[in-house]
């Protein structure tokens, strides 16, 4: 399990606009925690930050290394990223050659590969999918491959970007239940204020490339005032409020 | 526009699809090098009739495999307009007699039958595996299956924004038509080149280096 580290992370997009300002973060081995932002809060820019996929400046320390173009590839062995769409995660020919993808570079043989993609697929029930094509699953069978190519590369700290979206109910419990199963450090962005409740005992509020605070979900989802103030409802189960969520 | 455009049959069980994907790859490389041949080997009266034979093995493959004959027809229809380019731009410059003309468009036809039909009878990760066994440089394999994964992707994105122009304007000029259709065309170039990029950075995420080729 990675322990974490941002100081002083900025990022500017191209035409100079502000991503991220000055973000300070820690997290501790094995810790889950969510990034809860309206659109264009920052928490894709921040995950990309820590996987080195974006030019920041700032500081990000995995276990202690500084993040940086020298030390990427090896920091990137212990890392897994989750994207929002799965149709870019999934570009090989069949299932089990895109779970495989990449376990080369962790060091392991093709026997241990295979091994390892094969038992990642049988923990979100794929197993008799090996050789199928990802474009011939449905969108929810291409979220559950993209978990397995994470659990086969077996991740000390993995970054999901909106994981329930799009996903029907079932789909959403079914991550549900991986997700808890799963070990390691886990940055989690998403707008489904639901799971966070379910699943992080911590979470960072981001607007505007900023930390507006951070905590237990439990008090800042409940803050009626701090939620609107920053687009956002409190979740229905903890909302109060007979007809409405404010 | 979904995969089943082009593997609509590749999983029917015929004589033709039992066969390995060896043996129908070395068969398609054989006619396609035929084809772009004989011209240089025979007359153009000889040519044609050579090309008439090999439309004949064509068919006989195609009895046997059973891919509906209008199904690979009708696809492969769709080479006739760069066909007829070719033949215009030439016929201009006062280059073509009717015996060429007749070879360019048979040539054409028969060479993109030869893949569909191919492709009908082979799922396409097989063909791509069998590229990979022959050593084809692994760039080139690459460069093949991203192009057919994500070229239906971006079909889909395309009917989505027409479907889009279409809910927003049912009655488009011509001129209006055409200037729409540009916007969409510089939209998915967008899209792509940034769904490029994200490929490129979840290939990174796993691993993957230039050096892994």
């Amino acid at each position: 399990m990675s322990e974490l580290t941002l100081h002083n992370v900025s990022f500017h997009y191209g035409d100079g606009s502000l991503a991220l300002q000055s973000i300070e973060m820690n997290l501790k081995s094995g810790e889950r925690i969510a990034l809860v932002g309206p659109n264009g809060a920052g928490k894709t820019s921040l995950l990309m930050a820590i996987a080195g996929l974006i030019k920041y400046s700032g500081d990000v320390l995995i276990d202690g290394v500084r993040l940086s173009d020298k030390s990427k590839h090896e920091i990137r062995k212990k890392m897994s990223f989750v994207f929002q769409n799965p149709d870019e995660m999934l570009f090989m020919p069949t299932v089990m050659e895109d779970v495989c993808f990449g376990l080369d570079s962790l060091g392991l043989s093709a026997e241990a590969a295979n091994a390892a993609a094969r038992a990642a697929l049988s923990a979100v029930s794929l197993s008799d999918f090996e050789g199928r094509s990802a474009h011939h699953l449905s969108y929810g069978e291409r979220r559950r491959v993209t978990l397995a190519t994470v659990l086969a590369r077996q991740s000390t700290l993995t970054l999901f970007d909106e994981p329930t979206r799009e996903l029907d109910p079932f789909g959403r419990r079914q991550f549900i239940d991986l997700f808890q199963g799963m070990a390691g450090t886990m940055i989690l962005a998403t707008h489904d204020l639901e799971l966070v409740l379910e699943t992080c005992p911590r979470m960072i509020l981001l607007d505007a490339g900023r930390i507006i605070t951070q905590g237990d979900p439990r008090t800042i989802l409940a803050d009626a005032a701090l939620m609107k103030a920053h687009r956002l409802e409190v979740p229905h189960s903890l909302s109060t409020h007979p007809h409405g969520h404010y | 526009m979904n995969h089943g455009f082009l593997e609509d049959h590749a999983f029917l069980n015929s004589p033709v699809h039992r066969l390995s994907p060896k043996s129908k790859l070395s068969a398609v490389f054989l006619m396609l090098t035929l084809i772009l041949i004989l011209t240089h080997l025979f007359q153009p009266a000889l040519s044609i009739q050579i090309m008439f034979a090999l439309a004949g093995i064509l068919a006989v493959f195609t009895f046997l495999s059973r891919v509906p004959l209008r199904f690979l027809l009708l696809r492969s229809s769709l080479v006739l307009p760069f066909s007829g380019f070719v033949i215009l731009v030439n016929s201009l410059s006062g280059t073509m007699d009717p015996f060429q003309i007749l070879l360019v468009l048979t040539r054409s036809i028969l060479s993109v039958f030869t893949i569909l039909l191919l492709i009908s009878t082979t799922p396409f990760q097989q063909i791509l595996t069998q590229l990979s066994r022959w050593k084809f440089p692994g760039l080139l394999v690459m460069v093949i299956a991203f192009m057919y994964r994500y070229f239906f992707v971006l079909a889909k994105e395309i009917k989505s924004l027409e479907k889009g122009v279409g809910m927003r304007s049912s009655k488009l000029g011509g001129w209006q038509r055409m200037k729409t259709y540009a916007n969409i065309l510089g939209m998915l170039l967008i899209r792509s080149y940034e769904r490029s990029e994200r490929i490129h950075q979840a290939m990174e995420m796993r691993g993957f280096s230039e050096e892994s080729l």
